[in-house]
């Protein structure tokens, strides 16, 4: 033994050079140039940088590689199995050639974006009983970027930010209390160094609210409750302590105008469904909220639907785009709501402009034009033992997955989907942790309709239709729009399809792995365009569409990554 | 406590107090993993608050026909009532002939017990309403997951994998009384 200890000495140094060489190589990471406001504010036309793209909530990409003319050469680049099935509902983002994706129960990858490369990965070990909590489907919509960091909210209510290069937990803070369902599902947005997220939990009786972080040191900066309590503005819009468990969770993510300084965040539904639990208008639920973003502080609000019965939350995301509305310039802020009808608001103080209907809709029977205020039906409002029929469903005429605005063509591309429910009112009482609904419902088709899914182009200031794609299974994805002409889309029955943006005509499609209900992204690395998108089926239509699911029951389900690019761009 | 006519009420009375709201009553934290699991010989004990005394086991005529209850199992030497969320059993009373003739020997006296942990996410299966199909269904109320009673508990509407568990019951000195093991695996 004694004559081999030199050799172990030996081995011992080279082992340690290497470790240490290892170590260098995951310490240093590839090259980053950090994001700054600037970026944000105006973003690199190659790079990806945050949900929608830009602040404005567009979906649109000014690259225009990939084109009308030369859509169909459109290839496969690399794909990456992310080992996880339910809901792929993140786009890749990207910046300075490095994707960053995130997929179901929290797993994060930072990736090569031109070959898909592994440089590092972030497996959250989430709690067993965070599960039960989570109302639709254990999805993550995606990371947000600054500086040097990388930001992802969890299901158990954390905050993380990571070191762009290295995936090493810069660090980690608790938001909310995931015990009583205050779980985060999609990506903060990044302020002038504030890292904003809200939390889900409006079927869990939460009093929802948006929080600000540092983004450097995470030090926590507001905290503003979206049910106002004693001697705020709009407390009297609720009656006893049913503000305490109201909901109103801010689960989405906003958008930014940065000229005016405000952030842009819709709310859920009210807590419980039964409205009979809370009379009044209930603010700020199923609402767009307008926010200071240095304090948090609600500077203006609009409700879509006040004293909600229906679950027509008012999270889907504002657009910001300036247009002319009846021959007056409106700087513009548009939504699809799941009330089933579509809103231009004035974005300078959310006041009403317009609204009319995009899907079928029964339970809102107008709105007021000056207001913007809705008349219900009574015959299809549901109360305590009584059930009725309500059109849209629940899930919503549109639901969380992105519309995108392409400035090109003027026009605005809604991803909805035409069906009903039936719905009645019970007794329920809160008890934290547990389900607070007070309500049986059913998903079910509008009778006589051939289809359900309806991807539609709509001139925003009219919302008149210009085309769309009809599908008869339910779709759930987000849009991307390209100044190439284009509008990709991908549904659950496998397809991502490119559209001529202008006509709706498909120019191409590709049968993925699974049902699509991502949000497709695209970016450019070394004079190549690439276009990304998740292929994984789930979200909340399995687990809530009643008997429509028959329509999607055979959707395989896990995970995928695909990135394209034209054929002889990547020979 | 609940009065029932100017008197302390029934067990009977709360049990059915209880069922008439939409959903059936845990006391306390169900979210409690001690370990505990039913075991041949366990008395039974409605686990709502409502349902009042836990130390008093359920007998048949304590479920009316067509009606559910929460229970936890009780170990009838020490009285230790075994307040487990994977121990929990939700009983559910059909008339006879409503059962599956195949699981009828799992039956007592009408009453049929399950596992009450969804086998999807592990909610507790808390909701024995009638919507929809028109009869009475057992439902998870997180994710909607709508079982049979009547035919082994499967699934009849969404993400639920699989059946709920059984567990055999019988009846002992006019008591509900565990007769076996779940017949597969509890929660997801």
């Amino acid at each position: 033994m004694k004559g081999s200890t030199k050799a172990m000495r030996l081995w011992a140094f080279m082992a340690a050079c290497l470790v240490v060489a290892l170590a260098s190589v995951v310490q240093a990471g590839p090259a980053y140039t950090p994001v700054t406001d600037q970026m944000l504010v105006k973003p690199p036309a190659g790079d990806w940088l945050m949900f929608r793209g830009s602040y404005n909530g567009w979906g649109y990409s000014p690259l225009q590689q990939i084109d009308t003319s030369n859509v169909k050469e459109l290839v496969p680049v690399w794909t990456f199995s992310t080992g996880v099935t339910e809901g792929h509902e993140a786009p890749p983002i990207v910046h300075d050639g490095i994707m960053f994706v995130t997929t179901p129960y929290n797993r994060l990858y930072a990736l090569d974006a031109k070959t898909g490369d592994l440089l590092w990965k972030y497996e959250r070990q989430l709690p067993e009983d965070v599960f039960p909590l989570v109302c639709c489907d254990v999805v993550n919509r995606g990371v947000a970027l600054y500086g040097d960091k990388v930001y992802m909210g969890t299901l158990d209510s954390h905050l993380i930010a990571f070191d762009a290069r290295t995936g090493k937990t810069v660090w980690d803070r608790t938001v909310g209390d995931y015990k009583v369902g205050e779980i985060i599902t999609s990506p903060p947005l990044v302020v002038k160094g504030k890292v904003i997220t809200g939390v889900h939990g409006g079927e869990f009786g939460v009093r929802g609210f948006l929080q600000a972080f540092d983004a450097e040191t995470g030090r926590s900066l507001w905290k503003t409750y979206t049910t106002p309590g004693p001697g705020e503005p709009g407390h009297d819009t609720w009656s006893g302590d049913a503000w305490m468990h109201g909901g109103a969770a801010p689960w989405y993510v906003g958008t930014y105008d940065p000229e005016l300084d405000v952030v842009y965040w819709g709310t859920s539904n009210a807590s419980p469904w039964l409205g009979e639990a809370r009379p009044g208008d209930n603010l700020y639920t199923a609402s767009a909220l307008a926010l200071d973003p240095d304090t948090g502080k609600i500077r203006y609000h609009f409700q879509y639907t006040p004293h909600d019965v229906w679950d027509y939350d008012g999270v889907n995301e504002l657009v910001l785009a300036d247009l002319t509305v009846d021959g007056r310039k409106v700087r513009a802020a548009l939504h699809a709501n799941r009330n089933g009808y579509y809103y231009v608001l004035d974005r300078t103080d959310l006041q009403f402009v317009k609204a009319m209907p995009f899907v079928h809709v029964s339970a809102v029977r107008s709105v007021d034009p000056k207001t913007g205020r809705p008349q219900y039906d009574p015959q299809a409002t549901p109360a305590l033992g009584k059930q009725v029929s309500a059109c849209p469903g629940f899930l919503g005429g549109k639901n969380w997955s992105p519309m995108a605005y392409n400035p090109q063509t003027g026009l605005l591309y809604i991803p909805s989907n035409e069906w009903c429910m039936d719905i009645k009112g019970i007794q329920v009482s809160y008890l934290a942790g547990q389900p607070y609904v007070g309500a049986e419902f059913e998903m079910k088709p509008v009778p006589q309709l051939d289809h359900i899914g309806k991807l539609q182009a709509v001139d925003p200031a009219t919302g008149r239709q210009v085309w769309s794609q009809r599908f008869q299974i339910p779709i759930w994805g987000g849009v991307l729009t390209t100044a190439g002409g284009l509008t990709f889309y991908g549904t659950p029955d496998r397809y991502f399809r490119a559209y001529d943006a202008k006509t709706g005509k498909v120019l191409w499609q590709f049968r993925t792995n699974s049902g699509v209900v991502g949000v497709p992204s695209t970016f450019e690395v070394d004079g190549v365009q690439y276009v990304a998108v998740q292929s994984g089926w789930g979200g909340a239509v399995p687990l809530w569409g009643g008997p429509i699911v028959q329509r999607v029951r055979d959707v395989p389900k896990g995970g995928v990554i695909w990135v394209f690019a034209l054929r002889d761009k990547v020979r | 406590m609940r009065v029932c006519a100017g008197r302390p009420c029934s067990r009977r009375e709360l049990l059915q107090a209880a069922a008439a709201g939409a959903t059936l009553l845990v006391a306390g934290p169900a979210g409690a993993q001690s370990g505990a699991r039913p075991a041949p010989g366990d008395l039974l004990v409605a686990a709502g608050a409502e349902a009042g005394d836990h130390s008093k086991a359920l007998t048949i005529e304590d479920l009316s026909v067509d009606q559910a209850v929460l229970a936890y199992p009780m170990d009838p030497g020490s009285g230790t009532v075994k307040k487990d969320r994977a121990a929990l059993i939700v009983l559910v009373r059909l008339q006879p002939d409503a059962i599956d003739p195949a699981i009828r020997p799992r039956a007592a006296g009408g009453i049929l017990g399950y596992s009450a942990l969804c086998t999807h996410m592990a909610c507790i299966v808390d909701q024995y309403t009638a919507f929809g199909s028109g009869q009475k269904e057992l439902r998870c109320r997180c994710h909607g997951s709508v079982y049979d009673p009547r035919r082994g508990a499967v699934v009849l509407d969404g993400p639920a994998p699989r059946p709920l568990p059984a567990i055999p019951l019988a009846v002992r000195a006019g008591k509900l009384v565990v007769a076996g093991d779940f017949t597969g695996k509890v929660g997801p």
